[in-house]
């Protein structure tokens, strides 16, 4: 049972502006969501003073970190490699100490990043350089680290600049064993520990559920009315705020216990809420369960429940919805809406590395489904996608769409068949290597354009075609063509191969989350896979393999000649 | 210099015990000693550790030199109350 009081508390101490060791110190969460990462840590100077502060971070943030320190490192030689998995490298160097000018800096950091990522898949999160003398150094790193894959830039600098000359503690660095003030290494663990290492290693929340009296406003609309509801200044910024989260991609909705004919009153007669009813992919509101709610909006948004955050000032509530989603992301709404604006940009799992145009596209996308859904009614599969004008487009081997092909195995949860998140550095092996081919496919029709919707990783090996990963986003579940999808993206691939395979040869791996592609699986190969409780592990990882005989496929291939999608092959082979 | 906060005697002794407590794991009270030289937990990284809790918890900055003192509870306690103009 979580102990919600004490993760409220642990939030605002957290997430709060004013940090001291002693209190963050002593905050025990054990929420642990997404288990143990194993972090390396490169230096140069000391990380032992983060270590703890950043497990704490770490627990917030819903992993239990296990930091693997390495000795001073000075000339970035990475010698202590071993060769062990880890989740994540942590670059932690002060660059001062460096006797180089800008460009030489460059030169020497970027060719030890692409030495690095020569041995280690995990992505690598390096700090960039402090001093405002360096600017040109910090930009080229910056644009440098786009060569190299899965490699993120920790702006150290923009510390630096706030604190100014309380950054730096030269007089006792010989105790310390870093120039650094010891201020910096609270404020450093914050930002890794919430922002940076969470975008490398959960998946981003998709959705918001916000509360609304108290939360989105100061007062009551059922006692205070529509006109008497107070908009503060903090309350403004949060709406702004929540409305920027939604243009990157996270879906906003509200869920409250209110009338719902009010909350429409309140939308149109309150024209400076800066938060519109259009920014909104849905809402619940009731009397009802806010937990049930939830699981309404996912079901409209085709997503997890469990990847929302609710937004909440009452604690009461948040615990109900906990116990009934055990791996929803919670935050309290505190009285003061400046103090909740600034803990929101600070929430572990809302930030991100870069947005695509398929996050950009999430919320109209939604939408979208909503009125497909509508059109759906009544109709047969096949007569529903000839009236949408549905497009499939299959991209074979595309290196334009890297960026993406990285992020769909990290973001899909449920129609993720193996589980395996690969990393960039095992994709672009899947683009540079013979016999090995990454499919994407990308999906269109009169009512949205969805973009890049799922992606399909295999090789050759052995007379089989040995599909090493198969994910679709969410988005493009509910049409009734994820099977239509997958069979020509596997046959885009087998058209290509100059030896014809005997059979194909998926990897599935049974989790929490991914039912939808386990179904599927066991749809599309009719009843060949094992059940759970059967399952003969091939090794530790629970990864399991399941034979499709070349001509069954074929048999599935020529159904579907007739199927009402225009498909366009785009092959880079 | 650092500014004196209006502590007493007893303030001070009472949060460096329990500092001490809380970065070696034990309970320490005002009335013990503790020497460096002693102790198994008070290693490099605990001193620092208890260097940041009092300085955080006392509003002092600790120079290089008094950082050389760090020997004992009895002598950091004694650098933390001249500090404080209160010995």
């Amino acid at each position: 049972m979580l102990d919600v009081p004490n993760l409220v508390n642990a939030q605002h101490t957290l997430l709060n502006k004013k940090l001291t060791r002693s209190e963050i110190l002593k905050q025990k969460i054990r929420r642990a969501r997404f288990g143990r990462k194993t972090v390396r840590i490169y230096r140069n100077h000391n990380f032992e003073l983060m270590d703890p502060v950043l497990s704490v971070f770490g627990s917030f943030s819903g992993f239990e970190i296990e930091t693997l320190i390495g000795s001073y490192d000075e000339s970035m030689s990475f010698n202590e490699y071993s060769g062990e998995r880890v989740d994540a490298d942590v670059l932690w160097f002060d660059f001062s100490r460096f006797e180089l000018k800008s460009d030489a800096l460059t030169e020497f950091v970027v060719s030890r990043l692409k030495a690095l990522r020569k041995f280690s898949n995990a992505p690598i999160i390096i700090c960039d350089h402090p001093s405002v003398d360096y600017v040109d150094f910090n930009k080229s790193l910056v644009d440098s680290v786009k060569e190299v894959p899965d490699i993120f830039v920790f702006p150290i600098s923009e510390i630096a600049q706030k604190m100014g000359d309380g950054f730096y503690d030269h007089d006792r660095a010989s105790h310390f064993g870093t120039a650094f003030h010891t201020s910096v290494f609270l404020e450093s663990a914050r930002l890794i520990g919430l922002k940076y290492l969470p975008a490398v290693l959960r998946p981003r929340i998709k959705a918001i559920a916000i509360d609304l009296d108290n939360t989105l406003y100061n007062g009551v609309l059922g006692e205070d009315g529509p006109e008497g509801v107070r908009m503060t200044e903090g309350h403004r910024r949060l709406q702004e705020c929540l409305v920027k989260l939604g243009e990157s991609g996270i879906l906003l909705s509200v869920t409250s216990k209110n009338v719902d004919q009010d909350v429409e009153t309140l939308f149109s007669v309150r024209q400076d809420f800066p938060l519109r009813l259009e920014h909104l992919a849905g809402r619940q509101v009731n009397w009802g369960s806010k937990a049930e709610n939830i699981k309404k909006l996912a079901e409209a948004f085709n997503i997890s429940p469990s990847d929302f955050l609710l937004l909440d000032d009452n604690p009461a509530e948040i615990g109900q919805v906990v116990a009934d989603i055990d791996l929803i992301d919670v935050m309290h709404a505190s009285d003061d809406a400046d103090i909740t604006v600034s803990e929101l940009n600070m929430f572990p799992g809302l930030f991100s590395f870069g947005l695509t145009n398929e996050d950009l596209k999430r919320s109209k996308d939604v939408i979208a489904r909503k009125h497909r859904m509508d059109q759906q009614k009544g109709q047969s599969v096949a007569e529903y996608l000839e009236q949408m004008e549905t497009s499939l487009a299959i991209h074979l081997n595309e290196a334009d769409a890297f960026k993406r092909l990285c992020e769909i195995p990290i973001k899909t949860n449920q129609f993720n068949l193996a589980l395996q998140r690969l990393s960039a550095t095992q994709i672009r092996s899947y683009l540079d290597e013979r016999n090995a081919f990454v499919v994407s496919f990308s999906l269109s029709d009169k009512l949205s354009n969805s973009g890049n919707v799922g992606a399909l990783y295999a090789k050759v090996a052995d007379d089989f075609l040995v599909v090493d990963e198969l994910c679709v986003s969410c988005r493009a579940l509910g049409r009734g063509i994820e099977d239509f999808m997958i069979t020509r993206a596997l046959d885009a691939i087998i058209q290509t191969i100059p030896n014809e395979v005997s059979g194909i040869r998926f990897y599935y791996r049974f989790g929490p989350r991914n039912q939808p592609a386990i179904e599927w699986l066991r749809k599309f190969t009719q009843d060949l896979i094992a059940c759970e409780s059967d399952c003969v592990k091939g090794d530790s990882s629970g990864l399991n393999m399941v034979h499709y005989p070349l001509n069954k496929f074929r048999s599935r291939l020529e159904s579907y000649r007739k199927f009402p999608i225009n498909v366009l092959l785009q092959t880079a082979l | 210099m650092n500014q004196t906060m209006g502590y007493k005697i007893n303030d001070v002794e009472n949060r460096i015990a329990e500092i001490f407590s809380e970065v070696l794991k034990r309970t320490v009270l005002i009335t013990d000693e503790v020497l460096r030289e002693n102790e198994p937990k008070w290693d490099s990284l605990a001193n620092l550790e208890i260097v940041m809790h009092i300085e955080e918890a006392l509003n002092v900055r600790f120079s290089p030199e008094q950082l050389e003192l760090f020997k004992s509870k009895s002598s950091i306690t004694l650098v933390v109350l001249k500090a404080h103009g209160i010995a």
